[in-house]
């Protein structure tokens, strides 16, 4: 390309319009400097001279098209350019022990997410797996299950292939670029790959995060009755396999039905409450009673709180309030009784009951 | 003839960038780089300017309506793009005309009180 075309291109470079009026102006100015040079080489300089003058005459290639520019407007995207590489020009060549720092901290934020997400897959997951399968007996949620499968896929089967590939790109791009952008691609490259990791453990966490925040409030909540009767009922139909299994002499029939067994049995092993649940089932009128007195019991614990809380006289707090307690006292006395001689083996503290009886000062 | 004045204010020069268009376009239509020759002779090289910078003016002037332009030259020659004054060109250089004689006469006036003082 002659220097009369790279002058052009300079003017025409974020010039606004259509590519029909910007190559209108390239063949008028075009003409106007060809014109130029022959006037001067008629005078007898050189072409190489006469083209320079020529040039030098019409002016900075940026004052021509920032004038033509405010006729008919710029291009944004080749001025984005222009700022950027301006921007790359003052800062990149002077800021290497930037650029390099800037890679080193993008490379190490990397390798903590990995590391982020392989403590979830490693520690995290199986957790969340045995809550759902052994502790809820339901299914786990379809994105928690995908997101293993993929997250499993990349580090136990693909991660070899992923680092291998990495380090074969980065080692050819090392080798074989030689352009002085060298250190933004790089950085450029390395933000990128940031960028995906970013949202890969954006979503590993995620799926991490709600299944835990789910399960942990059914957990709360649960009724406990549903789980440890059909625990038993299914360990009763797994015992009779076995029991059959065993007389025909049938061994694989038989482990099965163990494997069943074992799968039946282990919600109630692994929560106390759903074994206590089992028990407390034998007693269903002990549970009503309990929750009657503990119903009561609050009841009566709010009125004492009104009594204290919303008279503002001293004097009428002090005449009802006891009234009130002594209400609640009764009521405590025969949770304290009922539950302790009757129902359960839960020892409740003699302490606890003589401080209600002497108003809480033990 | 040798050029033994001072250069003119780019400043003052842009300002007066289309007045001069205008007028030479009265004369005869032309094309960018006769105007620029023109001025140059007509001067002695005293109106100095970058000859780049007749373009953006040249353009204005005929986004607005002044001036009007045509490809013309033969095939396989030089093409030359001529200029054409309008009718609305013309009255723009009448009322810049009369501005510039106005502001020529002012500033001569004061010019001339100066130099009486001195």
């Amino acid at each position: 390309m002659n220097e009369i075309e790279k002058y052009l291109d300079n003017v025409c470079r974020t010039l606004g319009g259509s590519h029909e009026l910007r190559e209108h102006i390239r063949e008028e100015l075009r003409e106007h400097l060809e014109e130029a040079i022959e006037t001067h080489i008629a005078k007898g300089i050189s072409r190489d001279e006469a083209t320079r003058k020529a040039i030098e005459e019409f002016g900075q290639s940026e004052d021509v098209g920032k004038g033509l520019e405010s006729v008919y407007g710029h291009r944004m995207m080749a001025l984005v350019i222009d700022k950027a590489m301006e921007w790359k020009e003052r800062n990149m060549k002077t800021g290497w022990k930037w650029s390099f720092v800037a890679t080193v901290a993008l490379f190490g934020v990397i390798a903590a997410e990995v590391a982020l997400v392989l403590c979830m897959v490693v520690f995290v997951f199986p957790k969340i797996q045995d809550t759902y399968e052994s502790i809820l007996g339901m299914d786990a949620p379809g994105y928690y299950v995908a997101t293993l499968h993929v997250v499993r896929f990349l580090f136990r089967g693909a991660s070899w292939g992923i680092l291998g590939l990495f380090i074969a790109a980065w080692a050819l791009f090392e080798w074989r670029n030689k352009s002085e952008n060298k250190p933004v691609i790089r950085l450029g490259a390395g933000a990128v790959i940031a960028l995906a990791v970013t949202i890969a453990t954006w979503w590993v966490a995620f799926a991490t995060i709600v299944p835990l925040a789910q399960t942990s409030g059914f957990i709360m909540r649960q009724d406990l009755r549903p789980t440890a009767a059909a625990a038993t009922k299914n360990a009763a139909i797994a015992f009779a396999d076995l029991r059959s299994s065993v007389a025909a002499k049938d061994w694989n029939a038989a482990t099965r039905a163990l494997g069943h067994l074992n799968r039946a049995i282990n919600p109630l092993r692994q929560r106390p409450a759903a074994a206590a649940t089992l028990v407390a089932m034998r007693r269903p009128q002990d549970i009503e009673r309990a929750q009657q007195l503990l119903d009561e019991m609050a009841e009566k614990a709010e009125n004492l709180f009104l009594t204290i809380n919303r008279d503002p006289k001293p004097e009428k707090v002090s005449s009802l309030a006891p009234r009130d307690f002594e209400e609640l006292s009764k009521s405590w006395e025969t949770f304290c009784k009922e539950i302790q001689c009757e129902s359960t083996d839960v020892q409740i503290p003699a302490a606890a009951t003589e401080q209600t009886k002497t108003g809480g000062n033990p | 003839m040798e050029k033994n004045v001072s250069p003119m204010d780019p400043e003052l020069t842009k300002g007066t960038l289309a007045l001069v268009i205008l007028s030479l376009l009265k004369r005869e239509p032309m094309y960018g780089y006769a105007i620029v020759a023109t001025v140059r002779e007509c001067t002695d090289g005293t109106f100095e300017w970058t000859e780049g910078s007749l373009y953006p003016c040249l353009h204005k002037l005929e986004s607005g309506g002044f001036v009007r332009s045509k490809w013309d030259g033969e095939a396989g020659g030089r093409r030359r793009k001529y200029y054409h004054i309008t009718r609305a060109g013309e009255e723009l250089l009448a009322e810049k005309t009369a501005s510039w004689l106005m502001l020529s006469k002012a500033i001569s006036q004061i010019m001339e009180k100066t130099n009486e003082r001195d």
